[in-house]
């Protein structure tokens, strides 16, 4: 009984206002809720629902980046979804359970019979980012697509031509939205002389940058290996709430891997994430962008202590002590050197020096690190929010010394220190010929290309492929993607910038919604969903690969279009057309995906079959996979793909670029993973004015920003500003109050969810919220990106998104 | 009361992520419209307040999704005047008829539960311009909905909306008469409570903790 009676207390005595569902009655005692309802939106309803016309059901599937591509069934009648279902196939047990669809999937309806829809094709009239669109025709479009792209390759050379980041339709084959150079709309430039490219995402960017440098790939255990752990430690790993859909599975495997294991989870994490709510034993709040000197001082414990792994280090790593450095370094620059205060900075990494950065006390961080040391194996892993920082590539790679500290890299119930990985099924993807354009940029540059491009080099500002860019962006791509402005950082400058259309001469949008991106546009073109056609897709759920034929359930709405047939009219208009299309339709392309896919892996249904079947799933057969088992068993035979082919705690690479780039005053590239004080951290001075750190979570109401203009799900989770009991007394603030969240950059006016959930010092706007300034500037929105900064990371020139001062005041 | 299958709910908080699938997938299948919910995820903290109870950090926070409890002796079937609120002929869990209900709320003042009836006082006004769900409901204004335990899918043979939705699988139903059941055999293994048994209503909702 004493567990349960804070439970039976909740539900007599509480005033129940999480959730701003409906407007509560506090008095105690049952007492009903009160709907308030405005007008009748459509039809009062509600006979049709229970009569049986005929019905069919097809296969489809939620297809935006969450990182799960959930199943979903649609019922479907007189040309109308009428209901969403989810995977009906299988059972509950995990390996064979059914890949159950998330609120999000569940609410797809809200996204295809949704008011913001685009209907036609337009041009903007008047001044960009006005907002302000004529109807044209498709011919008028295409016509106008086609020659202003003619006329910028001409004039500036293909380099010009970018494909913006765009992930709102990433889940497909042919309809797919990214990697740009995967997209139909790379086919097309490629078959007109190419476009240019970028690498890194808005997700990832500098994990996948830094993390090479330490193991040649950022590999790492399948979740299902926790079942082979005895103690989980997390960084900012928020996978019951990012990816919380069965697609994903990884929920689902914490859960089942957790019962089975008995294994203990840690979290660190500015937030009790839901994922801290779900699964985790003990949530320890640590100040964003500190990470690597967390785990500087659980080094120092180790090793003072002689917790280490010596053996490990000596004979599978470089860069652990003086004894095992590259040659031609000069002394004092090894990360035991670092740790214990003997290298250039002379600063011993204690408990208490980490403490004062990271908010940690310095009992827990000598607790945690003979925990972590003492406890074999140890699952440690990171989400990629620590990543998401002005020094993010320093803090993925600390994090991963942690593992490597201890010998847990190679093991079963070990890991990399990285991300865990599931179980896939490889389907053939969709060709798009080879770019003739060698050059690309980070992600997150394109904004200064379109402003300086021909300035911009590989040593100064990462330009890969070349030394310099011949030309600045002079038309953008955006298929399906809102990163132009609201997922982009400080959407106050972008926007302005953009508004000046002699610089970025033209901006094609196509989209399924009125988004804040596609306010931006030249010309806007109203896209299909992925509904309105066939597609195929494919995705892991812990240890069971999927892969689902998704078939139309209901015709193209209003007069939108595919993207495949977009492509063709305008390769035909360039000349192009045979060339682009080898004389396939998008759905002949589906089959010789299938047939190409069952090439490499006869298993594979053929296309008949597969569209039968709907889902086609298969359970991982093996043992969950342990990354670089081979090299942990023979480090000789089978070595990693860095330089040495051993683990680089110390990195010639790395060091030899701090050498070599043009880095700006500030920027930390160190060979070793380091903490380094960055602008608008927890020590930057700049926290007199600004003095709250701001981070923007992923929100279980949305993937990014889509699945932000659905009404159910905003109710269900609303958007406000989550800050901790201490800094709301300071300033005099109580749960909902509206509040304003500022800098430099810009202003939001929204809600304050007053919460012990986030550490004090720290705020979180959740991320993806759409940007909707006011005549006064004030983005009433709530979109992060207000107030987030342009100023790339120094390795990857990526998004640092979490690095923020802000102050909050009431409104 | 002795009943042909006593249909149990029983929610695993273990299991429960607080994502409001069930929420949504409620919402869809019973066609309710703007600001009708009739399960919902509400977050409870160590302490029994609202999340904003417990000292940092320190915090121990737990979902807990709800709806009606389906009381076996709930006091709402017998105080309604009109027979809106009434026990499901077969089954005996209670349902709820809008077309009968003249909206004087007894039903929710007898209830020890807070919030789990909703009293809609507008007319409804919905997301979609088109009735969604199986359920042949017509909602109306000033009157109270509830949970159903979806009746109209256990006529088909089908379990409740939420019970399918939900992607831990945190929530099963079934017969509590059947000792082969999944409910039985949960009750028979897993630890559990029901809300304020001190109230002696019988609920047929159980959590496991």
């Amino acid at each position: 009984m004493g567990e349960q009676n804070f439970l039976v207390n909740a539900v007599t005595n509480t005033v129940l206002n999480r959730r701003s569902f409906l407007k509560w009655n506090a008095a105690l005692g049952g007492t009903a809720v009160l709907a308030k309802g405005g007008l009748s939106f459509g039809l009062e309803k509600s006979d049709k629902a229970a009569a049986q016309a005929d019905e069919k059901i097809v296969w489809s599937a939620c297809l935006v980046n969450c990182g799960s591509r959930c199943p979903l069934r649609l019922h479907v009648r007189d040309g109308e979804i009428v209901r969403v279902e989810t995977d009906d196939t299988g059972d509950a047990e995990y390996g064979t359970h059914q890949l159950r669809c998330c609120v999000r999937g569940r609410s797809i309806r809200q996204r295809v019979y949704n008011p913001d829809r685009l209907k036609y094709p337009m041009k903007r009239v008047g001044k960009r980012g006005e907002g302000k669109f004529e109807r044209i025709s498709w011919e008028e479009a295409y016509d106008t697509i086609a020659s202003e792209l003619q006329r910028i390759i001409d004039e500036y050379g293909n380099e010009a031509v970018y494909i913006n980041y765009a992930t709102g339709a990433l889940g497909g084959t042919v309809a797919k939205s990214w990697p740009p150079g995967s997209s139909p709309i790379a086919r097309l430039m490629n078959c007109v002389g190419g476009y240019l490219n970028h690498y890194g995402t808005y997700s990832s960017a500098q994990m996948s940058t830094a993390m090479p440098y330490t193991y040649g790939s950022r590999s790492s255990n399948s979740i299902e290996d926790i079942i082979n752990t005895k103690l989980v430690v997390m960084f900012g790993n928020n996978i019951c709430e990012t990816s919380m859909g069965g697609g994903g599975g990884k929920v689902f495997a914490l859960q089942a891997m957790k019962e089975q294991s008995g294994a203990k989870f840690i979290l660190f994490d500015p937030r009790y994430s839901e994922t801290a709510v779900s699964v985790v034993d003990e949530w320890i709040p640590i100040r964003p962008g500190t990470d690597a000197a967390l785990v500087a001082a659980m080094a120092y414990v180790m090793i003072t202590e002689d917790l280490h792994d010596q053996e490990f280090l000596d004979e599978y790593c470089v860069g652990f002590d003086e004894d095992h450095m590259p040659e031609d370094v000069p002394a004092g620059l090894s990360y035991k050197s670092y740790v214990m205060g003997d290298g250039e900075d002379g600063m011993p990494k204690t408990p208490e020096w980490a403490a004062k950065i990271t908010g940690v006390p310095a009992e827990t961080i000598v607790r945690v690190a003979r925990e972590i040391a003492l406890t074999k194996p140890c699952f440690i892993t990171q989400g990629l929010g620590p990543q998401r920082q002005a020094n993010g590539e320093q803090n993925c790679r600390a994090i991963a010394m942690l593992p490597i500290l201890t010998g847990n890299v190679g093991i079963h119930g070990g890991n990399t220190g990285v991300s865990e990985g599931g179980y896939g099924i490889r389907v053939m993807g969709f060709p798009t010929l080879d770019n003739p354009v060698k050059a690309s940029i980070s992600v997150f540059m394109w904004y200064e290309a379109i402003l300086r491009g021909a300035e911009m080099t590989a040593l100064a500002d990462g330009v890969r492929g070349v030394d310099q860019l011949p030309a600045p962006i002079k038309f953008m791509w955006n298929y399906a993607g809102n990163t132009i402005v609201n997922q982009h950082s400080d959407s106050n400058a972008t926007v302005k910038q953009l508004e000046d259309d002699s610089l970025c001469e033209m901006i094609v949008v196509i989209e399924n919604h009125m988004t804040p991106s596609a306010k931006l546009a030249d010309i806007l073109l109203p896209d299909i969903t992925n509904f309105e056609q066939n597609e195929i897709t494919s995705g892991s759920a812990g240890n069971t690969g999927y892969a689902i034929a998704l078939s139309q359930a209901i015709e193209p709405q209003f007069e939108c279009r595919p993207i495949y047939e977009m492509c063709a009219e305008i390769a035909k208009r360039l000349g192009v057309e045979e060339e682009f299309t080898e004389g396939r339709t998008h759905d002949e392309w589906l089959e010789w995906v299938v047939e190409e896919t069952r090439k490499n892996n006869p298993d594979f249904p053929d296309y008949e079959t597969f569209r039968e079947m709907g889902i086609y799933k298969v359970t991982n057969p093996g043992e969950p996979s342990v990354a670089y088992a081979d090299f942990r068993e023979d480090p000789e035979a089978n070595p990693l793909s860095t330089p040495s082919g051993k683990i680089e705690i110390f990195s010639k690479d790395l060091y030899d670029i701090a050498n070599t780039w043009e880095i700006p005053e500030g920027d930390v590239i160190t060979g070793i993973p380091v903490y380094a004080a960055t602008w608008e951290g927890y020590e930057d001075p700049l926290r007199e004015k600004y003095p709250l750190q701001m981070i923007g979570h992923h929100y279980k109401a949305r993937t990014h920003s889509s699945y932000h203009n659905v009404e159910w799900l905003r109710k269900a989770a609303p958007q406000e500003v989550w800050m901790n009991p201490l800094d709301a007394e300071e300033r005099g603030l109580e749960l909902g109050d509206m509040v304003h969240v500022y800098n430099d950059r810009g202003r939001l006016k929204l809600p304050v969810k007053v919460t012990p959930r986030i550490a004090p010092g720290v705020i979180s706007v959740p991320q993806g919220a759409w940007y909707e300034p006011n005549k006064d500037g004030v983005d009433e929105g709530g979109c992060v990106n207000t107030l987030t900064a342009l100023r790339p990371s120094p390795l990857a020139k990526a998004n640092p998104q979490h690095t923020n001062l802000v102050q909050v005041e009431k409104a | 009361m002795s009943r042909a299958k006593y249909y149990v709910m029983i929610i695993d908080l273990q299991a429960c992520t607080g994502c409001d699938t069930c929420s949504v997938a409620c919402k869809q299948e019973n066609n309710l419209p703007e600001d009708v919910w009739w399960t919902r995820v509400i977050t409870v903290s160590a302490n029994g307040e609202a999340n904003n109870g417990h000292a940092y950090p320190d915090v121990r926070l737990d979902y807990l999704p709800l709806g009606c409890q389906h009381c076996a002796e709930g006091p709402c079937v017998d105080v309604c005047p009109t027979a809106a609120t009434y026990r499901h002929p077969e089954f005996g869990f209670v349902m709820q008829d809008p077309s009968l209900c003249i909206g004087c709320r007894y039903c929710t003042i007898v209830c020890p539960f807070t919030g789990v009836r909703v009293y809609a006082q507008d007319q409804p006004r919905y997301a979609l311009p088109f009735p969604t769900g199986d359920n042949a409901i017509v909602h109306r204004a000033q009157t109270v909905e509830k949970c159903t335990f979806c009746a109209h899918r256990l006529a088909q043979g089908l379990e409740p909306a939420c019970v399918v939705a939900c992607p831990t699988r945190a929530r099963t139903f079934g017969d509590l008469n059947d000792p082969d059941s999944a409910v039985a055999e949960l009750l028979r293994t897993r630890a559990h409570f029901q809300l304020l048994p001190e109230k002696g209503t019988e609920p047929s909702v159980y959590y496991l903790t």
